[in-house]
This record gives C-alpha cells, sequence and structure tokens, in this order.
C-alpha cells in the first residue's frame, strides 16, 4: 500500500507543528511508511508553521497536523489564526496531543479542528486510522 | 352534637357565676348591711314593743291611781252623782273605753263605758280586789285595777276598786307605723347605698385592679415599656409598685437578651466569612493540584511515547536486519514504557480521587459487582476460578465508575495472588453493621503473612518474594481502593491467614452514601473549567 504512487498532480503535502523533535520524527517516518510519497513539513512553533504557510505561497499543505501545548503560540491560537485568514482557513487541521479528555476536544473542534487524537496511539495507527483517511479517503 | 349540650349549659352555669370582683364585693357588703339591719332592726321592734306595753302599763297606772285618789273623797261622801260624772269624763277620753268603781264585795257600783263589748267586763271580773294595783293585758287592752283607799282615823282602809281598760291598739298602730317608716327609710338607704357602695369600691379597689390588668396584659403582649405608676399607699399600689420593678427587670433582661443575639450573630457572621473564605482557599488548592497533576503526567509521558516510538521504529524498519537479541532488547524497552506508562496513568488516577470527585447517582451495588465480574469473565475462567456475589446488597448514592475501579481492582488482585491452578473460590459479600456499609471479598488464595498486612495499602509496597515476582500489576491498585472510601468516611483492611486465603473488607459510612435532601444543596461536582483552559489554551 505504501509504495504505489499517488494519481494526484503533486504529491501530498503535510506540516506537523509540534516542540518534540523525536514525536515529529516518529511521526514523518509513520507517514512515509504508510502514505508513500508525502512531502512532510515541520515547525516547532505556531510562529514557525504560520511563517512557513506565508512563505509557501501557493503550495499550501494539504493537511496540517498539530500540537497543542506548545511554548509561545499554543495550538489552539494557531488554530484560531489559520481559521481567520481567508486563504488558509481551508485547510484542514488535526490536533494530536498529550491530553485526552473531552474538554480539551471540545475546545479544538471549537477552534477549528476537522479531527482530535491522542499520542496515546502509536504513530503507526495514527497514520492509518486518523490522518491517511482524512487526506486520501479513497485510500 | 347532643354531647356538647350539656357541656355548654355547664359553662353558660359557670360563666353567670363568675361575676366580677366588684359586684361580689357590693352585695357581700349589701347583704351584710341587711342581716344587719333585719337582726337590728327586729331587735329593736321587739324591744320597742315592750317598752310600748310597759309605757302603757305604767301610763294606765298612773291614771287609775290618780283617778282612785281622785274619787277617794267622793267614796267617802257616797256622792253616786259626782263618782257616775267623773267615770263617764273618763270614758269619754277616746283610750279609755270602759271605767267602774267596785265596792269592796267586787260588785260593781257605777261603770261607765264608750260602747265596747262585753269582753271587757269578763276580764274585770277576774281581777281581784286587793290593795295592790293588777293588771291583766288582752288583745288590744289593758285592764287595770286599782283599791281606792281611804284614811279612817289615821287607818288606811279598802273602800273599793277603781277598775280601768285601756285601749292599746291605737298606740301599737302608731308603733306599728313608725316601725314602717323606718324600714322604708332603712330601705331606701340602703338602695342608695348600692349605687354609691358600687362606686366606692370602684374608685378604691376594682378600679386600680382593673388598670394593673391592663398593664399587665401589656407587657405580655410584648411592650416591655408598660408600667402600673401608682401611688404606694396601701396593698394595691403595693402590688403595683413590685409589677413596676418586676416589668423593668424584664425589660432589662429582654434588652440583654437582644444584646446577646445580635453579638452571637456577628459571631455566625464572622465565622461564615472564615468558612467561605477557607473554602474558597481549598478549591483554589485543589484545582492548583489538578492542573499540576495534568501538567505532570503530560509532560512525564512525552518522553516515554518517544522512547516506545523509537523502539517500534527500530524494530519496524530494520528488524529484519538486526539480530535477534537486539531485536528482543528492543521489544523489552516496549514493554517497559507501557509499564511505566500505566504506572503513571494509575498515579494520576490515585490523585484525582481527591481532587475529581465523581458525580454520584443511586447506585444498586449487587449490578456493579456484577459488572465487574463480567469485565474479568474471561481471567476468572482461564484460571478456573469461581466468582460468587452475595444477594442482599444495598443501592448506595455513591460514584460508580470509582467504586467499579475499587471492586476491580480487590477482585483482580484475588485473581492474581490466587496461585492455584484450580478450584479457586472468590466470594463478595455484604453486612450492615455500626452505622457502615461492610462489603467483603475474600479468596481461597495464598494469603498474607501478618507483618505485611497493613503495607500493601501503600503505593507501591507488594509482597516482594519469588511467588509474586511473576505477577504483574504496579502496587497502586490498594492504595485507590483506600482512597476510594476514604472519600465515603471509610475504611479498607484485610483478614488474612497464610495458605488459608484472605478476605479484604471495605466499608462506605451510611451517611456518606445517603442520597440529599430534597431541595439541599448539591455540592459542585463539576470540574473546574478554567483549569483545564488555563492549561489546554
Amino acid at each position: 500500500m505504501s509504495q504505489e504512487k499517488s494519481t494526484m498532480l503533486k504529491p501530498l503535502a503535510i506540516l506537523l507543528v509540534d516542540d518534540d523533535s523525536d514525536w515529529r520524527m516518529l511521526l514523518r517516518e509513520a507517514l512515509l511508511a504508510e502514505l508513500g510519497e508525502v512531502e512532510v513539513s515541520e515547525a516547532a512553533s505556531g510562529a514557525e508553521a504560520l511563517k512557513f504557510l506565508v512563505a509557501s505561497g501557493s503550495t499550501r499543505p494539504d493537511l496540517i497536523c498539530l500540537d497543542i501545548q506548545m511554548p509561545g503560540m499554543g495550538g489552539l491560537d494557531l488554530l484560531r489564526s489559520i481559521k481567520s485568514c481567508r486563504a488558509l482557513r481551508s485547510i484542514p487541521m488535526v490536533v494530536v496531543t498529550g491530553h485526552d479528555d473531552v474538554l480539551s476536544r471540545d475546545a479544538a473542534i471549537r477552534n477549528g479542528a476537522s479531527g482530535y487524537a491522542s499520542k496515546s496511539a502509536t504513530p503507526k495507527d495514527l497514520v492509518t486510522k486518523v490522518l491517511g483517511p482524512l487526506i486520501c479517503p479513497n485510500r | 352534637m347532643n354531647d356538647n349540650r350539656p357541656k355548654n349549659h355547664l359553662t353558660w352555669c359557670r360563666r353567670a357565676l363568675r361575676v366580677s370582683l366588684q359586684l361580689r364585693i357590693v352585695l357581700i357588703l349589701a347583704l351584710l348591711v341587711i342581716v344587719i339591719a333585719a337582726a337590728g332592726g327586729s331587735l329593736y321592734f321587739g324591744a320597742s314593743r315592750e317598752w310600748l306595753i310597759q309605757s302603757d302599763r305604767q301610763h294606765a297606772m298612773g291614771l287609775a291611781s290618780m283617778l282612785a285618789s281622785g274619787l277617794r273623797l267622793k267614796a267617802v261622801q257616797q256622792d253616786r252623782a259626782e263618782l257616775q260624772r267623773l267615770l263617764i269624763a273618763c270614758v269619754e277620753q277616746e283610750h279609755i273605753p270602759y271605767a267602774a268603781v267596785l265596792d269592796l264585795d267586787g260588785n260593781v257600783l257605777i261603770e261607765a263605758s264608750s260602747g265596747h263589748d262585753q269582753a271587757i267586763s269578763t276580764e274585770l271580773k277576774s281581777l281581784p280586789v286587793s290593795l295592790t294595783s293588777i293588771d291583766a293585758q288582752g288583745q288590744d287592752t289593758l285592764a287595770v285595777a286599782q283599791p281606792i283607799l281611804i284614811t279612817d282615823d289615821g287607818e288606811r282602809r279598802l273602800a273599793g276598786a277603781l277598775r280601768l281598760v285601756i285601749d292599746t291598739s291605737k298606740s301599737a298602730e302608731r308603733l306599728a307605723m313608725v316601725q314602717q317608716q323606718v324600714i322604708f327609710i332603712a330601705s331606701v338607704v340602703v338602695l342608695l347605698a348600692v349605687p354609691v357602695g358600687y362606686l366606692l369600691v370602684w374608685r378604691v379597689l376594682v378600679q386600680r385592679l382593673k388598670r394593673l390588668v391592663a398593664v399587665t396584659r401589656q407587657l405580655g403582649r410584648g411592650d416591655f415599656a408598660a408600667r402600673a405608676r401608682m401611688k404606694k399607699n396601701d396593698e394595691i399600689g403595693e402590688l403595683a409598685c413590685s409589677f413596676d420593678t418586676m416589668a423593668g427587670e424584664v425589660a432589662r433582661m429582654q434588652d440583654e437578651l437582644v444584646q446577646a443575639n445580635q453579638q452571637l450573630e456577628n459571631k455566625v457572621i464572622a465565622r461564615t466569612t472564615e468558612l467561605e473564605l477557607s473554602n474558597r482557599r481549598i478549591r483554589e488548592e485543589m484545582s492548583e493540584k489538578e492542573d499540576f497533576l495534568r501538567a505532570v503526567s503530560h509532560d512525564l509521558n512525552a518522553p516515554l511515547r518517544n522512547i516506545a516510538g523509537m523502539a517500534t521504529m527500530l524494530t519496524t524498519k530494520w528488524g529484519d536486519q538486526l539480530p535477534e537479541e537486539v531485536v528482543e532488547r528492543l521489544q523489552r524497552i516496549q514493554t517497559n514504557v507501557d509499564a511505566g506508562e500505566s504506572l503513571i496513568g494509575e498515579l494520576l488516577e490515585l490523585s484525582r480521587v481527591r481532587t475529581r470527585p465523581e458525580v454520584r447517582q443511586l447506585v444498586d451495588m449487587r449490578e456493579l459487582i456484577e459488572q465487574v465480574g463480567q469485565t474479568l469473565e474471561y481471567e476468572l475462567k482461564a484460571r478456573d476460578i469461581q466468582l460468587k456475589i452475595g444477594l442482599e446488597m444495598p443501592r448506595l448514592y455513591v460514584g460508580p465508575n470509582r467504586l467499579r475501579q475499587v471492586f476491580q481492582n480487590l477482585i483482580d488482585n484475588a485473581v492474581k495472588y490466587m496461585h492455584r491452578d484450580s478450584g479457586g473460590r472468590i466470594e463478595v459479600s455484604y453486612r450492615f453493621s455500626d452505622d457502615q456499609h461492610v462489603f467483603s471479598v475474600s479468596d481461597n488464595g495464598r494469603g498474607i503473612a501478618p507483618d505485611k498486612q497493613e503495607q500493601i495499602f501503600y503505593v507501591f509496597r507488594r509482597i516482594q518474594d519469588a511467588a509474586t515476582a511473576e505477577v504483574d500489576g504496579k502496587g497502586v491498585g490498594l492504595a485507590l481502593v483506600k482512597a476510594v472510601v476514604a472519600n465515603y468516611d471509610g475504611r479498607a483492611w484485610v483478614e488474612s491467614q497464610v495458605g488459608r486465603g484472605s478476605t479484604f473488607y471495605v466499608s462506605l459510612s451510611v451517611d456518606a452514601t445517603q442520597p440529599p435532601e430534597q431541595g439541599a444543596d448539591e455540592p459542585r461536582e463539576e470540574y473546574n473549567v478554567e483549569a483545564v483552559s488555563h492549561i489546554a489554551g
């Protein structure tokens, strides 16, 4: 499954936003392993993420995967900022976080997240069960 | 209805007899006066009648003797015509109806009468002729006999007798009239005296008493300024005075009471404020602790996740290129990380038992324990352990999830430490004793040595020996049980004998498991929302 060439015009682009570099690496590995040709970009904070998005110009990522608890601009603020920007608000955003309770979930959804997942799942499960279906519904 | 009427009749009588003091006094006085007057009056009347009779007699005697001495001369002279004339002149007087002169033998010589009946002469005839004057009392008459004495040669000699009849009826009539007048006047006086007496009694006695009664009522209604204010010159005045003193005392005590009450209220307000402050502080501390725990668990779990993830990634990507030993070690890394993560999770739960109170509801304990049994069904079957749950169990107002955890931990422990291949038995039962709901989980496992029985309830303390080395489990379970039942003012303890099995007991107090009263304030059970957004944002 993971080695098939995608039929899309350009390879899938995913932006990972998390201050934990080890976790980013694990998620990147899982994405590459499960989804094949994907372009994975990383940002270590909300500010970096916004900078990247602005600089990316016309090549917007197809999915943004973000954590809630980050230094500086936190995940919820990032969600709000992106949703308030007309050019960016159409990008689906999934919150992947160590917090796993109803209130955090509600807050994320309220601020515009399309999905919410807990880090207690393995990176592989996250990709196959959550991120994959969101980004490639036909897979 | 019929049996009410005699009672009403009685109360009416009683009410009619309950006359006022005033009337009673006046009636008593009037009665006294009348009795005295009547007694005195009748005495007086009797005495006056006696006196009248005496007076009449004396008068008659005097008259007779005067007449007799006047007739003496004429008798001596034997001048009958003169005697006759004298007698006639006598009877012409209204009160002398009959006069007669008798001779020595008692024969009537001359008589004159103003026309009364012969009864008079019968009386007279019975009177003897003697030297002494005699009288005889008749109905309306008085008959008097007087000797006529003449002096003959210096000797007094009886010449005859004079008989007179006095009509006493007139004087009796007059007396009667006077008596009637007296009675009339006395009655009028008494009649006039009644209202006067009434008024006097009122002024002297009843008016002030009534005023005193009114003031007493006033005081009774709560007017502590009510005073009688009377001059203290007699018993009623003294009563009024001491009443005023008493009223003053009552007013003073009332003031003291009001003051003390006010002080008490102030104290209560102060205490309540203190309590509210300390309550708020406790709540703040709890939410701070909750925030801390969440942050800690989040940050502790992050590196563990990464460790596990890295190890997995290694085995996934290069598993077929790595030696078996390396892969095995990597898997062990994974296992250890799992253990660490679940331990952190259990510790977090344990800490939350106090800070995150569960929403309570009425729970059927038997149902709850049966549910736990069902979740452990596979384990029980696999190890051939029979689970028996007591039939009589109460319905308690508790948090179901935590209590489910309690029984899960206890039964799970019993399963883990059964240490027999077959014939294992776990029994969950209930009894009520001493205001406590007591549940017990007993097994026929390996038992616990006495010196270990207390420490197993502490976190991480499991029984460290060869046999338990193979048992997984982190040693937090019993600590959680203890913490949960502490929320219900209960205890957890164990009775055990090595080789014979163990019985774990948990007690929940009756008061802490009662549903709340209707309308009573429910404790706030919701999680602190502000704390969440502070972390999540």
